[in-house]
């Protein structure tokens, strides 16, 4: 019995290891990651996003406008990874797989308005977002936002919040 | 003069006079082994992958480049309408693909508050001047998509 005990726990150290590790370390860089969002978030807030084509700020006189581009390419942990997997045969929602979308957007978003601050623009409008797998199993996706920045007036006389 | 790059059907503060041609850029990358071995190390712990984020900006904007190259050829002096596409098409390789359609373009002559609308009369008379009620709806910023 004790036998068989240790002759399963030989076999399965590896992956049993690569479980621990995955979970420890995944969820320390998740919140890790979401704190940072939520500082960076709110340093770069008063940047005016939004997703619209066919609207048009009023803008600063002969200014000009830039394409600003945000991407971000993010891992899933090995314990995520086993968790979908098994979630994924009772088809529920794959939770992990969310919060690993959700983390890679708005860290896209995040460096694109930082990228059209350092340029010195204060709205962004057209905004696109897209995902796209790197390896095969999906545990790495990347993030691409992008859109076109711009010098409005409208929010000119708005006072950022620092 | 640079190619301005726009991702709407216009450029703001430009008047776009003539479409020229689609212009597109695609480049396939994948990084050398070591960088992928210690990205799939960086998989078991999850977390950000530095060095796939910069190999991805680094070819996304080679592919940028090749376009503006064509776009230049054409004598452009902008890209609208633009779009980025990525593909896997083997593994730890992927193609970034970039696309929009070049035109020329002159910037808008942008009038102060106080100047008159240019197709109002010459102001021989200041009180039919006065009657005329102020701020038509053509001054509104309305996009004409086909303009």
């Amino acid at each position: 019995m004790n036998n068989s005990m240790t002759q399963f726990l030989i076999n399965y150290a590896p992956l049993i290891i690569l479980f621990v590790v995955g979970w420890f370390f995944g969820s320390r860089h998740e919140r890790q990651h979401l704190a940072q969002l939520m500082v960076s978030e709110q340093a770069v807030g008063h940047i005016v996003v939004s997703s619209e084509r066919f609207y048009r700020p009023k803008l600063v006189a002969n200014s000009d406008s830039e394409l600003v581009l945000g991407s971000v390419v993010i891992a899933q942990d090995y314990f995520k990874m086993i968790i979908a997997r098994v979630l994924s045969l009772f088809g529920k929602n794959l939770t992990t797989y969310e919060t690993l979308l959700d983390r890679a957007r708005r860290e896209a978003i995040v460096r694109m308005r930082s990228q059209a601050q350092a340029k010195g623009y204060n709205h962004i409008y057209g905004l696109r977002l897209e995902v796209s797998n790197i390896n095969q199993l999906g545990s790495m996706v990347e993030a691409i936002a992008y859109g076109t920045a711009v010098l409005s007036t409208e929010i000119a006389t708005k006072t950022s919040p620092k | 003069m640079t190619v301005q790059l726009s991702n709407l059907e216009h450029l703001p503060n430009y008047q776009i006079t003539e479409r020229l041609d689609v212009v597109y850029g695609s480049t396939v990358r994948s990084k050398h082994v070591g960088k992928d071995l210690f990205a799939s190390l960086k998989n078991i712990v999850g977390g950000e992958l530095t060095a796939y984020t910069e190999l991805l900006e680094e070819s996304r904007q080679e592919a940028i480049d090749r376009m503006i190259v064509k776009a230049e050829a054409l004598g452009a002096d902008a890209v609208v309408g633009l779009r980025f596409s990525t593909s896997s098409i083997a593994q730890g390789a992927s193609e970034l693909f970039v696309y929009g359609t070049a035109v020329k373009a002159v910037p808008v002559q942008q009038q102060p508050a106080s100047a008159q609308p240019p197709h109002s009369p010459s102001s021989h008379d200041p009180s039919i001047q006065n009657s005329q009620p102020p701020a038509p709806a053509d001054d509104l910023p309305r996009f004409n998509p086909f303009g």
